[in-house]
C-alpha cells in the first residue's frame, strides 16, 4: 500500500481541491478564504490581464442544493450595482461540475482585522456601510449575515459588503424555515427562523453589532450580549435601539440608524437618547468650543484690564 | 468575537443515518458487502495497526494478529453496524471498539482464537512498519488527533490506489504514472516539470497537461465517493471534507 508523507498528503489535498474553470481563461493562483457555502480563490484573468476572485461552491452530498444557493447569490449581487458591492463577472460550472462565479478581486482586509482609524473615522466608515446596506434594501434584498468579517476595506479606503450567500428577498421573508446567520449578529427573529418575519430590520440589528464592534473593539457574544463600557451614553443608546429584540423597537431602516450616528458625530441630539439639561449644555459647549473659548478669552482679558 | 456563519440544522434536511459502507456490511447483496469491506479495510487497517503498535506498545507480530482479528470480527460479526452517528463520528466509535477488542484479547490471550476469526486479509504490514520508524508512543491527550491524521493519510492512500487500479483497467497506465510522478515527491528530487514528464514518456506538453487534468479530476471523484461512503449525512460529509481538503471556513 502507498505510504504518504505529510508533504505528499498536502499536495494531494491541494490537487483534489483546486478548481478548474473550463476554457482556460482563468489561472487559479491561491485560496484566499472560505465561508459557509464556498471557497474563494484569487485568479488571473488571462483575457483581460487582471486579477479576479473565483468563488467555488463546497462539495456536498447533495451538490444541487449548495449550487443553487451559489447561483442565487451571484444573481443577487449582479442585481445590486453599487460601488460598495463587488460586481459579478461570470457564472458557470467547473470541469468537475461544481458551481462557481467570477467576481471583482477585492484587496485589503476585513473590518474585523483592519484598523479603521480613529473612533470618528470608524463611525464615518459605518455611515458608508449603512448606505450600501440601505441601497440593497431599496432593491428589495436583505443581507442577513452582516458582520465585520463580511465587510472589506480596500487600501484606498474603499468599502465593500461581501458574502451575500444568505441574502433573501425583502418581501419574501425567511426563505428556508431554518436559522442561518452568525450567532451574536443574527437578529432574534432570524434565529427563530420565523417565516415572513425577516426584513430590513434584521440587518439593522446586525449593523448595531458592527457599530458596537467599531466603537469598542468588542463585538457581541454568541448570545448577543454587548459590552459597551467606555462609550458615551448617546452612542450606547443608538446601539441599544438598533439591537432591540423587538424589531418594532429598532430603527426602521439602515438610513435612520445612519442618521442618528451622523447626529452623534456632529454633536447633535440623537433620536435614541433623551438627554438632560446638563448633558445638553455639555454637548453645546463641546460642539461650540471654539466660540466658547473665544468668549472666555475675551472675558478674561476684560477682567484683567478691569482689575489693572 | 463570534464570526462563524451557521447554516441551520443539517439534520433538518438530511436525516441522520449510517455511513453507506457501514450499512453495506449488513446488506444481503454480496457486491455491496464486498464494497463495504473494501472501504473499511483500505481506509482503516493502517490506522488500526499503527494505533495498536503505538498506543498499546505491541510488537509487530501481536499487532498484525490484533489488526487481522479486529477487522475480521468487525466484518463477520457486524458490531460496527451498531454505530449511531448521533453519538459521534465513526472513527471515534471504531477506535473505542478497537480499545475494547484489544482489552478483551489481553484478557483472553487468545492467539488461537484470533486466528480462528476468519481468513487473513492481505495487508502490507511492512509499509506500515516503515511509516512507524521513529514514531513515538501516542500520548493519552492526543489519541483522537493522531487517529484523525492517520485516517486522513489512509483515505488519501486508498483513493490514490483505487485511482491507479481504475486507470490501469481503463488502459490509462501512462496517465496513472504521470499523476503519481506529478503528485508525489520522490525523495529529495524536485517535482518534475510538465516538460520533463513529457520527455520521460515521449509525449508533448499538451498531452501531459490533459492527462494530468483528467487524472486530477478522477482522483477527486474517487476521494469524494469514498468520503460519501464513510459519512452518514451532509453535516458529517462537510466536516470531513474540511479536514481532508483543508477548507478553513471563516
Amino acid at each position: 500500500m502507498t505510504s504518504l508523507s505529510d508533504e505528499e498528503l498536502a499536495r494531494l489535498s491541494e490537487l483534489a481541491a483546486r478548481p478548474e474553470v473550463p476554457g482556460g481563461r482563468y489561472e487559479v493562483l491561491e485560496k484566499v478564504g472560505a465561508g459557509g457555502m464556498g471557497t474563494v480563490y484569487r485568479a488571473r484573468d488571462r483575457a483581460l490581464e487582471r486579477e479576479v476572485a473565483i468563488k467555488v461552491v463546497h462539495d456536498a452530498r447533495d451538490p444541487s442544493r449548495l449550487a443553487e444557493r451559489l447561483r442565487s447569490e451571484a444573481k443577487t449581487i449582479a442585481a445590486l450595482e453599487h460601488s460598495s458591492i463587488p460586481p459579478v463577472h461570470e457564472i458557470g460550472e467547473l470541469v468537475d461540475g461544481r458551481a462557481y462565479y467570477v467576481m471583482k478581486f477585492v484587496q485589503g482586509a476585513t473590518l474585523a482585522r483592519a484598523h479603521a482609524g480613529s473612533a470618528n473615522a470608524a463611525l464615518r466608515l459605518f455611515l458608508r456601510l449603512c448606505e450600501a446596506v440601505a441601497f440593497a434594501h431599496a432593491k428589495g434584498v436583505v443581507h442577513r449575515d452582516l458582520k465585520p468579517e463580511n465587510v472589506m476595506l480596500g487600501p484606498l479606503g474603499e468599502l465593500y459588503v461581501m458574502d451575500w450567500g444568505l441574502a433573501g428577498a425583502l418581501a419574501g421573508g425567511e426563505r428556508r424555515g431554518e436559522p442561518a446567520g452568525t450567532p451574536g449578529f443574527m437578529a432574534p427573529e432570524q434565529e427563530r427562523a420565523e417565516a415572513g418575519a425577516i426584513d430590513a430590520r434584521a440587518d439593522v440589528y446586525a449593523l448595531g453589532g458592527i457599530l458596537a464592534f467599531l466603537a469598542t473593539g468588542r463585538g457581541p457574544s454568541r448570545s448577543g450580549e454587548l459590552d459597551l463600557r467606555g462609550i458615551r451614553r448617546p452612542l450606547a443608546a443608538v446601539i441599544a435601539r438598533a439591537r432591540a429584540r423587538d424589531p418594532a423597537a429598532r430603527y426602521p431602516s439602515a438610513l435612520e440608524l445612519a442618521r442618528d450616528v451622523e447626529a452623534y458625530l456632529d454633536r447633535e441630539p440623537v433620536a435614541a437618547y433623551r438627554e438632560g439639561p446638563l448633558e445638553r449644555a455639555g454637548r453645546f459647549l463641546v460642539k461650540h468650543q471654539f466660540v466658547v473659548w473665544l468668549v472666555l478669552g475675551y472675558l478674561t482679558l476684560r477682567a484683567i484690564v478691569f482689575f489693572l | 468575537m463570534s464570526s462563524d456563519t451557521e447554516m441551520g440544522s443539517g439534520s433538518t434536511s438530511f436525516p441522520t443515518t449510517r455511513p453507506s459502507f457501514v450499512a453495506g456490511m449488513g446488506s444481503s447483496a454480496p457486491a455491496e458487502r464486498a464494497r463495504a469491506a473494501e472501504v473499511l479495510v483500505s481506509s482503516y487497517w493502517k490506522p488500526v495497526y499503527k494505533y495498536v503498535r503505538l498506543r498499546f506498545r505491541k510488537g509487530n507480530e501481536d499487532a498484525k494478529d490484533l489488526t487481522q482479528g479486529f477487522l475480521a470480527q468487525a466484518l463477520e460479526k457486524g458490531w460496527l453496524q451498531r454505530f449511531d452517528p448521533r453519538r459521534g463520528r465513526f472513527r471515534g466509535f471504531l477506535r473505542l471498539s478497537l480499545d475494547g477488542f484489544v482489552a478483551n484479547e489481553e484478557k483472553a490471550r487468545g492467539r488461537a482464537k484470533r486466528a480462528a476469526a476468519g481468513p487473513l486479509l492481505a495487508l502490507d504490514f511492512e509499509s506500515a512498519e516503515g511509516e512507524l520508524a521513529g514514531a513515538e508512543p501516542i500520548a493519552s491527550d492526543s489519541v483522537e488527533a493522531w487517529f484523525d491524521a492517520e485516517w486522513r493519510r489512509g483515505i488519501f492512500a486508498a483513493a490514490l490506489e483505487e485511482l491507479e487500479r481504475t486507470l490501469q483497467a481503463q488502459g490509462h497506465a501512462v496517465r496513472a504514472a504521470l499523476f503519481r510522478r506529478h503528485a508525489l515527491a520522490d525523495g529529495a528530487e524536485p517535482r518534475p516539470s510538465y516538460e520533463a514528464l513529457a520527455r520521460e514518456h515521449g509525449l508533448d506538453v499538451t498531452a501531459v497537461t490533459n492527462h494530468l487534468a483528467a487524472a486530477r479530476r478522477a482522483f477527486r471523484g474517487v476521494l469524494l465517493a469514498r468520503l460519501r461512503d464513510e459519512t452518514a449525512d451532509e453535516e458529517e460529509f462537510q466536516a470531513e471534507l474540511r479536514a481532508l481538503l483543508g477548507a478553513d471556513w471563516t
